[in-house]
């Protein structure tokens, strides 16, 4: 319940504090979001990380040049030292056989190395100010003042304009770059405001989301939105929404206890909507496959069920009682009850004293689906070369999927044929 | 005679999409036997189904008459050149002795025959000069070899080879079908991915011809014809592949219970 | 004598991690490291918290339970919702490490971890926790727990040599030997995991990656032999400890940080040369070149 008063405490701004934190996060997620949907796109996912750790010894850097904790400082030392070891990942990988995995843990950890150890020598030779820097390695939101937030403003504002502005050839990037070069395109150009962009970007995210977790900032959002379209304009809002929400939520939870860093609570905030995209999205959801499976089988079920009442004499009305058509089925009883059930309820069947009997809709399904499963077989054991016998596995399968059209074309391609490979006539 | 390959409604579906679907031909023992199609038509798929190396999602496949697992040490696989990163620390006879590893389970030392075995190996693709030599320094057409001498110190009876001709000069090229050709003759049988329809006729006494499906197969007078080339090569059948989209979009099973 | 434990402790954290490295980089998985050693934080945290102990046992319990959660976790997004590898990967250890460090925030009464050495160990402290013997003194802890570790990791490399190697150069053929390529991946994930665990107080979660990625690394470019490979990762990792140590003493450092510190100069210094080699051999070609046509 506290839990609860505390966070509306945090929306309602009670404490002036809280206002900073609330732009502050919102501004530097947002903008993480949207850069990240081009690094996600671009498959340059891991070069985030590379970039976040490798801000580190340049904050450390800039604080003991800087003597002090200024936010204008640190962000110019972490984007020179982040912007490097983008520049070094490339240029290892592309001058010397090490691959680009390796260049990417490697300059990771050792820039990362590098800041710690910068880190811990400012904190032992005691400077009396270097308190503030621990935040960080977690992100502390609540340690930002309003002047950080009017210079995330502007440089945030900067980011978004050059984005704007390079968004076409950005996009293309993305999706192609070869492409992209081949019209024309500037990729270096290109290339380098993304990359200024993407290091600036977590320049400034690290002071709420700390160098350790800052890279899934920059994945997680557009991992989101790939869940919901392919589109990049909706994407790309689509993840400076849903990062934006994480970051104020996240530091609305971790401003209720005390000490505690952000970074976490962001990371928790945002991967719980990664996880609820991955289930409910519509583009590769869970649920969303797992309705069409159900709807495959049911079609499956009740295609085959029909089938069971085709009559390949009168090519007319069969009927049959339960058990009968038990015993030419090989299915389980429950599912053949399921199936009759189907059939009845699309009226394809009638029921009456047990007896099942086809109405003409169903006559007409049960030889749609002879049919197809006949022309199929055909068209394989022609275009395929296989053996009569081989052939009836594959139908079983394919029938379901013959849509009317590739029916049609079937039968133009077979050049309308009666007979199917085992010399059974073809149902019209 | 027994078969050497037998494959049944061999399919392999990547992601959803068959790659290879219902292959289904007997090959003959002691040929020289090429698998050609275009490029994407499965010839990769098709060998590593048959060597196990992926597991086909419908069908199977027999080697003289028998399942893999009892006939492995009997068939070598020479995969695609491309397929490994030849900036790996190794040496030719590093590499060559690979081909003896099979026998010689976790700890047993290469025995002199094994070393003599090896020896003869590079000696046959004429490559012993280059016994020390580092691969990372090896031209393309060395490479090659490198990998046939492998295959050669495996002493097996099949040979299954994804492109061994792919950036090899001419010169190096009639060595290796001279080789393949005396191999012939020592009664074993070689399954060979070939591109070059110029070349394919003098190679190979029989063919396999692909194109995500069989297209013929058999001894390569009756079907190394136009109408036949310009099945394998002339674009994918538009329904086959609407079937292959259906499956795919809508995610259906190409066999249920 | 500190000085000799702390060296000792790091040279074997550094030789087990240069043995596994040199697997991993030619295996292009040197990530992979990255992800498991983040992802193995909320296990050990709970670990820690419920038997109120660095005893080692329930940690690797807890450790290798959270190492089965982010494997299924980036199978469910890569495999499963057909999100790419890199952002799969991505998602999953940074989910785990957050509520890892989270964990760590709510236990902090309870837990003798803190969020810092998490990231960058704490190996100045390793001599202050002491294992006796029969009421002798034997040792650092972690020294034990170490040279343990070092021990079964190069015996199942010696025993799994061939197989190793013949995997990561070419699992297609080695699959078609009959030699189960997923088998031995997981064998040399498992030497991964449980070295990053054991490490973790040491060097912590970052830093095991530079262990595990540099000094094989700067090998590689060093030589054309496998085996000579392995031999010179250790011998980086060894000497990159000894020096990063006094580095460390002499700026009063981090010695963790240091170390990875030398292990990035080791590297820059072997390109650096390796550039230079390249550079001679071309214009050295281009002389011969103009001699002969001259
Ligand atoms: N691991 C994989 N995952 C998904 N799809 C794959 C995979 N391997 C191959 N494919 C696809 O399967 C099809 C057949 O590929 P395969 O490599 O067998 O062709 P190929 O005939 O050997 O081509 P090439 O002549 O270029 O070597 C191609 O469309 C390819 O894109
Ligand atoms: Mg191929």
């Amino acid at each position: 319940m506290e839990f609860f008063t505390e966070i509306l405490s945090f929306f309602t701004f009670s404490e002036p504090n809280v206002k900073v934190v609330f732009w502050g996060s919102l501004i530097l997620c947002s903008i993480s979001g949207l850069v990240g949907t081009f690094t996600l796109l671009r498959k340059r996912s891991l070069i985030g990380d590379v970039i976040s750790h490798a801000v580190l010894p340049g904050i450390a850097l800039a604080f003991i040049i800087g003597q002090q904790k200024n936010p204008l400082y640190l962000i110019i030392g972490a984007t020179i030292t982040g912007w490097i070891s983008t520049y070094l990942v490339d240029y290892i990988t592309k001058h010397s056989k090490i691959k680009n995995d390796t260049a990417i843990a490697l300059i990771l950890s050792v820039f990362f190395g590098v800041g710690v150890l910068l880190l811990t020598h400012i904190q032992h030779s005691g400077n009396a100010s270097q308190s503030g820097l621990d935040q960080f390695i977690f992100g502390r939101a609540s340690a930002m003042n309003m002047s950080d937030v009017w210079l995330f403003s502007i440089v945030g504002t900067i980011i978004v304009i050059l984005i704007v502005i390079f968004f076409r050839g950005l996009s293309l990037l993305s999706f192609d770059e070869n492409y992209s070069q081949s019209i024309g395109f500037p990729n270096e150009l290109l290339k380098l405001v993304l990359s200024i962009t993407t290091v600036t970007t977590v320049a400034m995210g690290v002071q709420a989301v700390g160098v350790v977790l800052m890279s899934a900032l920059l994945i997680t959002p557009a991992a989101c939105a790939k869940f919901w379209t392919n589109k990049i304009i909706p994407m790309a809002i689509l993840a400076v929404v849903i990062s934006g929400a994480s970051g104020v939520l996240g530091s609305a939870i971790s401003y209720t206890y005390n000490g505690m860093p952000t970074g976490p609570w962001i990371v928790v905030v945002v991967s719980l909507f990664a996880f609820i995209s991955a289930f409910i999205g519509s583009k590769n959801g869970l649920l969303k496959k797992h309705l069409q499976r159900n709807k495959n089988n049911t079609k499956i079920l009740r295609e085959n069920t029909i089938k069971l009442f085709f009559n390949p004499t009168t090519l007319g009305e069969t009927r049959y009682n339960f058990e009968d058509i038990f015993a030419k089925s090989k299915m389980q009883r429950a599912t053949l009850k399921k199936g009759l059930n189907l059939l009845k309820s699309d009226k394809l069947i009638t029921v009456s004293n047990d007896i099942f009997t086809t109405t003409n809709l169903g006559i007409e399904e049960a030889k749609t689906i002879v049919r197809k499963h006949r022309l199929w077989e055909l068209y394989i054991s022609r275009f395929m070369h296989l053996q009569p016998d081989h052939v009836h596995d594959d139908a079983e399968g394919i029938e379901h999927v013959i849509t009317p059209e590739i029916e049609r074309e079937l039968e133009k391609e077979l050049d309308f044929p009666t007979k199917d490979p085992h010399d059974s006539d073809i149902p019209y | 005679m027994k078969p050497s390959v037998e494959t049944h409604n061999l399919t392999v579906i990547y992601d959803k999409k068959p790659a290879i679907w219902n292959i289904d031909f007997t090959l003959p023992t002691g040929k020289i036997i090429g698998i050609m199609g275009p490029n994407g038509s499965g010839k990769s798929t098709l060998l590593k189904a048959i060597m196990g190396i992926i597991e086909p999602n419908i069908g199977y496949s027999k080697l003289f008459d028998q399942d893999l697992e009892d006939v492995r040490n009997k068939v070598s696989y020479v995969p695609q050149r491309q397929s490994v990163d030849w900036d790996f620390p190794a040496s030719v006879w590093d590499v060559v002795a690979m081909g003896r590893y099979a026998t010689k389970g976790l700890f047993k030392r290469l025995s002199k025959e094994d070393h003599r075995m090896i020896e003869e190996s590079l000696n046959k693709v004429n490559m012993t000069p280059f016994t020390n030599r580092q691969i990372s320094q090896l031209s393309g057409g060395q490479q090659q070899r490198v990998f046939l001498a492998r295959a050669l110190a495996q002493n097996a009876d099949l040979y299954l080879m994804d492109e061994p001709f792919v950036g090899v000069d001419a010169a190096t090229e009639q060595a290796i079908i001279n080789l393949l050709k005396s191999m012939r003759d020592e009664g074993k049988t070689l399954l060979v991915v070939h591109h070059d329809l110029h070349t394919a006729q003098d190679y190979f006494e029989h063919m396999v011809l692909l194109n995500s499906r069989l297209v013929a197969e058999g001894p390569t007078s009756e079907v190394f014809t136009k109408d036949i080339l310009t099945e394998t090569y002339g674009g994918t059948l538009t329904t086959l592949s609407k079937v292959a989209s259906v499956l795919q979009e809508k995610d259906f099973p190409m066999r249920h219970k | 004598m500190i000085d000799f434990w702390i060296i000792l402790t790091a040279s074997l954290v550094a030789t087990t991690t240069a043995i596994l490295g040199c697997f991993l980089i030619m295996r292009k998985m040197a990530m992979i490291g990255d992800a498991i050693s983040h992802a193995v934080l909320p296990g050990i945290v709970i670990a820690y918290y419920i038997s109120h102990s660095r005893a080692s046992f329930p940690i690797l319990i807890g450790a290798a339970a959270s190492g089965m959660v982010v494997t299924y976790l980036i199978q469910f997004f890569h495999q499963k919702v057909k999100l790419q590898q890199d952002a799969s990967i991505g998602i999953s250890y940074t989910f785990l490490f957050a509520i890892g460090i989270i964990l760590i925030s709510l236990f902090s009464g309870n837990v003798d971890l803190d969020q810092d050495c998490v990231l960058y160990g704490e190996i100045a402290y390793v001599p202050l926790d002491n294992l006796s013997i029969g009421g002798l003194y034997a040792g650092p802890r972690q020294v034990w727990i170490l040279g343990t570790t070092l021990i079964i990791i190069s015996t199942s490399v010696i025993v799994a040599y061939r197989k190793l190697v013949l995997t990561t150069f070419d699992p297609a053929f080695a699959s078609a030997m009959g030699i189960s390529v997923v088998l031995w991946q997981y064998y040399l994930m498992a030497g991964v995991s449980l070295t990053t665990v054991v490490s973790f107080e040491s060097v912590g979660a970052v830093l095991v990656i530079a262990f595990l990625s540099g000094p094989a690394a700067t090998a590689f470019l060093l030589t054309k032999d496998f085996k000579k490979m392995l031999y010179l990762a250790v011998g980086f990792g060894i000497s990159a400890s000894i020096l990063g140590y006094y580095t460390a003493v002499w700026l009063a450092g981090s010695i963790a940080g240091a170390i990875a510190t030398i292990i990035g100069l080791q590297f820059a210094i072997a390109f650096i040369y390796i550039q230079f080699l390249k550079k001679a051999r071309i214009s050295e070609t281009l002389e011969n070149k103009a001699l002969t046509e001259v």
